[in-house]
């Protein structure tokens, strides 16, 4: 009998784990997990991950269906960007991560407050075709 | 390989019922194998996931229309991606879109924008093809069924092209969605599931219950049945381990680069590990201990493996390292499992190991195991050795363990009867052909577990469950079979069998009392069961009331003078009070009906004696 190939978090699109190899044989490590010895408390908090994760999966689903762009790509009655949806996701993710870095982080997300979004960027509607 | 350009038309021809396409995956073997022996040809796309392998050797045939085949495809979707693009470009940077998507924020919303027009550049053309190329399969093949892995491309672009069509499509997701940003919507018109667990979680995203159906995990059948077969020592030394000594499996796991942690804290399956080995180190040095490093198969480099090698070798624990695809040798032999959230767990359960979880920082929204579960969930590195020491050697918390388990297994794989694949194929058979399935279905075939059944799948599923609930019984897993007769109940109809099983369970328990009241309860649901009779005399008997289990067991007998346990149990009852001459008949009749028995046999000597 052959053992289940399906293990770990990586179920569905795997990749060796992060890090590389250094010149002295020792290992580039990202920030330390919270919880650990050294972890830094101005890091990264898991409600501001939990933020990034859940926004990025209610953008991925959501914004094709802006009824022009549903108009636009629909093809033999299929939407082609809700055929892409699962790819969408993860630069998705990644989009909010740079802004995270960039100091975007969600208002209250890092005090564990339930608020769904960044704080609203007052003034600012250039560029975004919202004037 | 066949083309779409020399496929044949519909309509039958040589001889089949019509065509599959199918997401190539060698774990569904033998469902290809059953559905090309029920005369339906298959089509194999390429998914791309992991575990995908080339057709050959699967009773398929591959179809590269994504490619070389269709080039008619691709240049009509490059004509489409052109006409496409300029509109959508248009519309995202228009009026109303920020709003609609909730983008509030002015950076957030000129990188969701720009990142939807560099994606939709990329991929476009590639949707556009696979809709055009199912277009040109559908219209040439006789398409019964769409059948999927996941929604990886293109996958999905089918999906939702065979539902232009009206052909059905079923979505096996026989895996764990672990992250709502890629697995949490429904758009097959049924997903096959390994259990609750997985169908609260796509109803939990707005999934209706009606396109949800529960399997277990074919990967999983004869998992729990060899673990009572196999001999832990004997694997050990198989494994060039010492069988004597403890042995724990530390199954490692992969980032998915599709949540945040795995970009903000990159390494962190890394740091789970290395505060796993610590503990393991902390462990051995207390009571010595062997590890096996069970790696994710995805990570085969070598320099990643000695990677692995020198941290345990680091924390002083004796190890070996598997890499590449399980070998489920080393999970046999473990007497602890511990993991990331991996679904390796479920399997640790299903041999009734132990489970500690480490969870270090909550770095995701959401998880596989609870504290309800057979796992222990660890979220603090300096209480992890106490926990290991706990899950090995404490009594208190290897019980509360194999309690939660029962549930815990229901919850994530169903019954775990080895039937999964059954089920499976039932389910496509119902897809296929919903009155033929029904014929199956009566003839013994399993059904699935599904919101709407017909009264011969109900029917088919409640004796599913009580005749897990026997078999767990008879191996001595009592609070599994128990479990399973209350899941039982609201699939029955008549609640005599459930009332007769838990009745079989509380007398194993040494409540005669309670079995007592039980196989009261069977027989008041079904006066004309001799098996229920016999049962009632068996509780009799253990309360010593013998008139009462004496006349329980003549009833059995008169019911069926055949049922040679209540033929028996009456014999065994005369001898007790010494009425040979009562008893010699029933053990004559006895062993006309068991001659090899060996209780009767000896029985026949005591009443001749």
């Amino acid at each position: 009998m052959e053992g289940s190939d399906e293990t770990g978090r990586g179920r569905q699109a795997p990749a060796p784990n992060a890090g590389e190899a250094t010149r002295d044989g020792g290992w580039r490590r990202g920030p330390v997990l919270p919880g650990l010895p050294g972890h830094d408390p101005a890091g990264p908090a898991p409600a501001v991950l939990h933020w990034i994760d859940e926004e990025a999966a209610r953008l991925a689903h959501r914004w094709y269906r802006f009824p022009p762009i549903e108009r636009v790509v629909k093809h033999r009655g299929v939407s082609l960007m809700e055929a892409l949806e699962y790819h969408f996701a993860a630069p998705f993710v990644q989009a909010l991560v740079r802004l995270v870095e960039q100091g975007a982080a969600p208002a209250g997300a890092a005090e564990g407050s339930e608020r769904q979004g960044p704080a609203p960027d007052e003034g600012a509607s250039e560029g975004d075709g919202e004037r | 390989m066949s083309t779409l350009g020399v496929a044949r038309g519909s309509g039958g021809s040589g001889g089949h019922k019509g065509t599959i396409l199918v997401a190539a995956d060698a774990r569904d073997r033998r469902l290809y194998e059953g559905l090309a022996a029920r005369g339906y040809r298959l089509l194999g796309f390429p998914a791309g996931h992991a575990g995908l392998v080339a057709a050959a050797g699967l009773p398929i045939e591959p179809v590269d229309f994504l490619h070389t085949a269709e080039p008619r495809a691709r240049q009509r979707a490059q004509q489409i991606a052109a006409a496409v693009l300029p509109q959508l470009e248009a519309a995202v940077r228009g009026p109303g879109f920020a709003s609609f998507a909730g983008l509030t924020d002015r950076r957030q919303r000129r990188a969701a924008c720009d990142l939807a027009m560099h994606y939709a550049r990329a991929y476009l053309v590639e949707a556009a093809t696979a809709v055009e190329a199912f277009e040109l399969v559908a219209s040439r093949e006789d398409l019964r069924l769409v059948l999927v892995r996941d929604e990886a491309h293109p996958a999905t672009a089918l999906l939702l092209a065979a539902r232009q069509r009206g052909i059905p499509t079923l979505h096996l997701m026989h895996g764990v969605p672990y992250a709502r940003t890629v697995a949490a919507h429904v758009r097959a018109d049924v997903v096959a599931v390994y259990g609750e667990w997985t169908s609260e979680w796509f109803r939990r995203f707005g999934a209706p219950a009606e396109r949800i159906a529960i399997t277990g995990n074919p990967a999983w059948d004869g998992y729990r049945e060899a673990a009572l077969l196999t001999d832990r020592r004997s694997i050990r030394s198989s494994l060039g381990l010492d069988p004597d000594r403890p042995v724990v499996m530390f199954a490692s796991t992969a980032i998915s680069n599709q949540q945040a942690a795995d970009f903000l804290y990159p390494d962190w399956p890394w740091q789970h590990y290395e505060v796993a080995m610590q503990a393991l180190g902390q462990v051995h040095r207390r009571r010595p201990l062997q590890v096996i490093v069970k790696i994710h198969p995805v990570e085969r480099e070598p320099a990643i493996v000695n990677r692995y090698r020198a941290v345990a070798q680091a924390a002083g624990v004796p190890h070996i390292v598997q890499g590449g695809w399980a070998d489920a040798r080393h999970i046999y032999a473990c007497d602890l499992v511990m993991c990331v959230d991996s679904n390796i767990g479920i399997e640790a359960m299903l041999l009734d190991r132990p489970v500690i979880s480490v969870r270090l920082g909550q770095l995701f929204l959401d998880y596989l195991y609870s504290a309800q579960d057979g796992v222990l969930v660890v979220e603090d590195g300096e209480t992890l050795s106490d926990a290991i020491e706990a899950a090995l050697g404490d009594t208190p918390t290897q019980c509360g363990l194999a309690e939660r388990r029962a549930s815990a297994l229901y919850r994530f794989n169903y019954l775990n009867d080895g039937r999964a694949f059954d089920r499976t194929l039932t389910l496509v058979d119902m897809l296929l052909d919903a009155g033929e399935a029904e014929r199956r279905i009566r003839a013994g075939a399993a059904a699935p577990l599904t919101a709407a059944m017909t009264v011969v799948q109900r029917a088919s599923v409640g004796r599913q469950h009580l005749q897990q609930a026997q078999r767990e019984l008879e191996q001595g897993r009592l609070d599994t079979a128990a479990y399973l007769i209350e899941r039982a109940r609201p699939f029955l109809d008549a609640p005599g069998g459930a009332h007769f099983l838990q009745g079989c369970v509380a007398l194993q328990r040494g409540r005669p009392d309670a079995a007592l009241a039980a196989f009261q309860d069977a027989v008041a649901a079904e006066a004309g069961n001799p098996i229920f009779y016999n049962g009632l005399a068996s509780a009799l008997h253990a309360l010593e009331r013998m008139g009462e289990a004496e006349a329980a067991l003549r009833r059995a007998v008169a019911l069926d003078g055949d049922h040679v346990d209540a033929v028996v149990n009456l014999a065994e009852l005369l001898l007790e009070q010494g009425r040979r001459a009562e008893a010699r008949p029933l053990l004559e009749r006895a062993r006309a009906l068991a001659p090899e028995d060996a209780q009767v046999r000896a029985l026949w000597d005591e009443a001749r004696a």
